[in-house]
């Protein structure tokens, strides 16, 4: 009983590691606090409930046409409008709102939705796991491999240049709005996606995202006091994501 | 009046100031040194606005090593600020206004007035603090902590950032204070910046105290 | 007549006219003037600390919870003052503590309680005949809209006046030079600790008082009160500040504007919440600008 709680709580540290990351990335890179990002989340349950059940995998792609839509928007939006960490946070939280409102008026007629699809269960070594959390769990490792690499790469000294002193890096000749451009649409794109699958295992509504962001930025203060830069950030942020959750889990 | 005894001062393993002592015995004392050499980091502890890791500072025999700054205000050693922090979004004279609070006491406002005027700002009593040029920021400074009607006036490289014609600006300023029985306490990088000034020199460099010259 | 007693005459005139109005403007009034007294206890953090609260649901929300609860539990309504008080004790501490982050993170650690409020409050339940409390929240019997608008409304005049009374005090002068610069404050000789919290217990009294208003009112609270909306209102009515009274008037126009555009589709209000957020840099920048 207690080896299958930690496993539980294990896969939400996983889900819960795997949000926190597009969080750090636009807190570091794009210097502001996301507070749309559980908007994003809660816009990638709801193209699941629409579009899963007729297209299946298919409606992905329409879950990476809108999130990118409203990526964009929120790029283009901090870019004209916020000009500091607190102006670029309260945009994001308006934008947050937007779509947290344009999905309830969308949805009069029902606030809590249910997206009914029998979810596979694997059992490994005696233990059983969710598809969806085994595809998160591989989603995490594909993401730590490409940011271990992206910060090995050549890009990597420009992206610690922006995280450690935009305007030095400005000075310096790097490109920093492709990097916060980046930033913003792939951690938009990552909250959908979790989003999309979560979309199974709990009611859908419109302010479903506040309490992942909240716990997303507790976690993200615990891993700050490291201050570390590169890809050791990321790695601590999982860890202290996992051990986060089986503490709470425990609880 | 003012004893600094044995006062060190390590941030991190990094030891910026070891085992330093004088005595403010003459009016004016200068503390000449090297960037780096721990000028401003004694200042600030004789403020109160950093903690010795040792060491005592006593004024009038009284241990005042573990006193917050604004209490130290009140006993009358104040600290201006190398690079000055006025409040920016206060008028001029509501600037100097908060330095005579401290005192109490009635007609705040036109002591602040004359304190302007003492220090050629008066015509800037309605600017708000963020307009003002570095120059006249320094006065702001002046002006604020001379309200505040100290014993002891710290400053931190009163002349730093400053071109020549504010500088001596200032020069003549701090010389009225002599002039008025302000003790005094500035740092600066040499003997040269000081010598019209200070009745004595202490050499600082590295965190420890090299020379100590006093006239008299 | 100087600046200051035209804006009293003019908050006097406010108050004084819902008086003569039929019963659903007289509740919509006393509506404005409870988020009014909340949105000033929030700008006097603001503009007199420096420090941008997102967490003022915390004294106001959970003023009203308390009180509705204890009312639940039959206790008299004059034990609510009391309640209301230790509930800004409370806040106060916790708006203190914060304090000792800086002002970017103090924005968000405000906000997080805001959050986790709303995320908690329906699981406050009591377990009676039947289940009180939940998603549903706690009811309190109606007290007459009159009797509940003239508290309301003192409250507010209350509320206003002590902070033009406090802006050009002594006090009101020391708060403002913490606002600016903590050290250089603290370097001149002023008791920032001292400042913040009174500060605080200032912001935080006001802001329960204005929750204890806001049940009384309602005779009905639910976590709703925590939610983005009720952390973002005062932030939002105080977009185009300058003095005082432009707050108090952003947020009567706010909640008449709320309740014009329920009509047409229930929550559109929050599109306009969301459309003045994503613009308030430009609005603020102007603002500052020209105050």
């Amino acid at each position: 009983m207690e080896i299958n709680y930690l496993i539980i709580n294990f896969f939400s540290g996983i889900f819960l590691a795997l949000f926190t990351i597009g969080l750090i990335s636009n807190f570091k890179i794009a210097k502001f606090l996301n507070l749309s990002y559980g908007s994003f989340f809660a816009l990638g349950a709801y193209v699941a409930y629409h579009f899963f059940l007729s297209l299946h995998l298919l409606s992905i792609l329409i879950l990476l046409f809108i999130s990118s839509i409203f990526g964009i928007l929120l790029y283009v939006l901090l870019k004209k409008i916020g000009n500091d960490v607190l102006s670029s946070t309260i945009v994001s939280l308006g934008l947050g709102i937007l779509i947290e409102e344009i999905l309830r008026l969308t949805h009069v007629t029902g606030y809590f939705l249910i997206l009914d699809v029998p979810i596979k269960v694997y059992e490994i070594a005696g233990v059983k796991m969710a598809q969806w959390e085994l595809v998160q769990f591989f989603m995490l490792i594909t993401i730590l491999t490409i940011l271990y690499a992206l910060y090995k790469s050549k890009y990597g000294i420009k992206i610690k240049f922006v995280e450690e002193d935009v305007e030095l890096a400005t000075i310096y000749g790097v490109n920093i709005n492709v990097y916060q451009f980046s930033s913003i649409l792939l951690a938009c794109i990552l909250s959908s996606v979790l989003g999309f699958l979560s979309s199974t295992t709990q009611a859908i509504f419109p302010s479903m995202g506040w309490g992942v962001l909240v716990s997303g930025i507790i976690v993200l203060a615990i891993a700050s006091q490291f201050r570390l830069v590169g890809f050791k950030q990321y790695l601590v942020l999982a860890i202290v994501s996992i051990a986060y959750a089986e503490i709470i889990g425990w609880f | 009046m003012l004893v600094v005894k044995n006062v060190s001062k390590t941030y991190n393993s990094n030891v910026v100031l070891k085992d330093v002592s004088l005595e403010l015995k003459k009016r004016i004392l200068g503390i000449v040194g090297p960037n780096g050499s721990g000028k401003s980091t004694l200042l600030r502890i004789i403020a109160g606005l950093e903690k010795p890791s040792c060491g005592k500072i006593l004024f009038r025999d009284k241990d005042i090593t573990r006193l917050n700054a604004n209490k130290r205000v009140e006993l009358g050693i104040v600290y201006a600020f190398q690079i000055p922090r006025p409040f920016y979004r206060l008028t001029v004279l509501e600037n100097v206004m908060i330095g005579c609070l401290i005192r109490n006491g009635e007609n705040i406002r036109e002591r602040a007035i004359k304190i302007c005027k003492m220090m050629g700002i008066d015509h800037l009593i309605n600017a708000k603090a963020k307009v003002l040029s570095q120059g006249e920021l320094k006065l702001l400074e002046l002006a604020r902590v001379i309200a505040t009607e100290p014993e002891i006036i710290l400053l931190d490289e009163p002349f730093a950032a400053l071109d020549k014609k504010n500088a001596k600006v200032v020069k003549e300023k701090l010389l009225e204070f002599k002039r008025m029985n302000y003790r005094m306490l500035i740092t600066a990088h040499r003997f040269k910046i000081l010598r019209d000034i200070a009745d004595g020199f202490v050499e600082i460099k590295e965190g420890k105290i090299r020379r100590y010259h006093v006239e008299g | 007549m100087s600046k200051k007693t035209l804006e009293i005459a003019a908050l006097i005139v406010i108050l004084v006219i819902p008086m003569f109005l039929n019963f659903y403007y007289l509740w919509l009034f006393c509506l404005a003037s409870i988020f009014a007294t909340y949105t000033l206890s929030w700008f006097l953090m603001e503009k007199l600390c420096g420090r941008t609260s997102f967490g003022h649901t915390l004294p106001f929300g959970l003023t009203a919870y308390i009180a509705a609860i204890a009312i639940f539990f039959k206790y008299p309504l004059y034990l609510m003052p009391l309640i209301a008080l230790l509930v800004a004790m409370v806040s106060a501490t916790i708006f203190y503590a914060t304090s000792f982050l800086d002002r970017v993170k103090f924005v968000f650690a405000t906000f997080l309680y805001s959050i986790v409020l709303w995320e908690f409050a329906p699981f406050v339940v009591i377990k009676g005949d039947v289940l009180y409390g939940g998603e549903e929240g706690f009811s309190i019997p109606m007290l007459p809209t009159k009797a509940v608008y003239l508290f309301s409304s003192c409250l507010l005049f209350v509320t206003f006046v002590f902070l033009i009374v406090l802006h050009n005090s002594k006090l009101g002068l020391k708060m403002m030079a913490v606002r600016d610069d903590e050290e250089a404050a603290l370097a001149i000789g002023i008791n920032v600790k001292q400042i913040k919290v009174l500060n605080c217990v200032f912001s935080s009294l006001f802001a329960s008082f204005a929750g204890l208003m806001y049940i009384l009112h309602f005779s009905h609270v639910d976590p709703d009160i925590f939610s983005v909306e009720n952390a973002v209102f005062p932030f939002i009515a105080s977009v185009f500040a300058g003095g005082y009274l432009v707050p108090v008037i952003g947020s009567y126009i706010l909640i008449f504007a709320s309740k014009y555009l329920n009509s047409i589709l229930p929550q559109f209000h929050l599109f306009l919440y969301a459309i003045i957020l994503i613009i308030s840099p430009k609005l603020r920048r102007f603002s500052n600008a020209r105050g």
